[in-house]
């Protein structure tokens, strides 16, 4: 189901109830996910919310860059906000698909915000982000500060 | 022995669980250089090795680039796939012929190996663990 801002009050909590399911974002060829259960709102970028600090970061400087949805999360560690320009959709997965990336991977694996990848016959693998280290990792802005 | 490009080399054999044929491997962003994605085997996300970016003069693997055969070995605990232009047959070598490196310069190899007029590395897939843990 692809999820905008009109969708989510709506929709989206109903389908976010599974543990399984994710927030997926089209970037292809590497989709990135998160737990829908982080998430804590989707809104426009004019409506950047106040509490949230602004994620800037990361992802090989695909992902989180500036777009039409702001995502808000809620990690550990406080509310933490991006944008995207990337369509976002929810799709549950079995709980045994989700495959842990081998340590070797990254330099840093133990802190590292991508923690498991789902591979998917057709559609390209889907790398799934940890919203904690993603908060850890990221290069936090002022609380309440937007992106410029 | 396993060739990628003109790199020559020799692995044991008890460290490879399987040679496949061409498989896809998928990109991690941010990952290590020498090990710049991963593939599914076997219900599992294995790191994939690409040896030619080990070695100044070779060609890494690209996006969407394939070799013709994937080796998956078992390094401890962990697997590590390879991908490989061709894996010959299995050469039988006497210890004795198994020597401290002197000739060749593979940086994951400090034995080789003389097989007729040719030295080759012997590559210890394990010092990549070693070296990943010690980075």
């Amino acid at each position: 189901m692809t999820v905008s801002a009109a969708l989510f009050d709506s929709t989206f909590r109903s389908e976010c109830a599974g543990a399984g399911t994710l927030l997926v974002f089209d970037a292809a060829p590497v989709k990135w996910s998160l737990p829908a259960t982080r998430v804590l709102s989707i809104t426009t970028a004019a409506n950047w919310p106040h509490r949230a600090s602004s994620l800037d970061l990361l992802l090989g400087g695909e992902c989180l860059d500036q777009g039409v949805h702001v995502v808000v999360l809620q990690s550990s560690f406080g509310d933490c906000a991006f944008s995207t320009h990337y369509i976002l959709h929810l799709q549950t997965f079995e709980p045994t698909s989700f495959l842990p990336l081998p340590p070797l991977v990254f330099e840093d694996s133990e802190n590292h915000p991508m923690r498991y990848v789902i591979f998917q016959n057709e559609s390209g693998p889907v790398i799934v982000l940890d919203v904690d280290r993603l908060y850890q990792m990221a290069n936090i802005a002022a609380v309440g500060s937007h992106p410029t | 022995m396993i060739t990628v490009q003109s790199l020559r080399l020799l692995l044991l054999a008890r460290c490879v669980r399987e040679v496949l044929g061409t498989k896809e491997w998928f990109p991690i962003p941010g990952a290590r250089q020498e090990i710049p994605g991963v593939i599914g085997w076997g219900h599992r996300a294995v790191a994939m090795l690409d040896l030619a970016r080990l070695v100044p003069d070779l060609r890494p693997l690209q996006v969407g680039e394939q070799r013709s055969r994937l080796l998956v070995l078992q390094v401890g605990e962990s697997r590590l796939a390879v991908p490989a232009d061709s894996v010959s047959s299995i050469i039988d070598i006497d210890t004795d012929a198994i020597h401290p490196r002197s000739v060749t310069a593979f940086p994951y190899s400090p034995s080789e190996v003389r097989i007729g007029d040719e030295v080759l590395p012997l590559f210890e897939p394990a010092l990549i663990l070693e070296s990943a843990v010690g980075a």
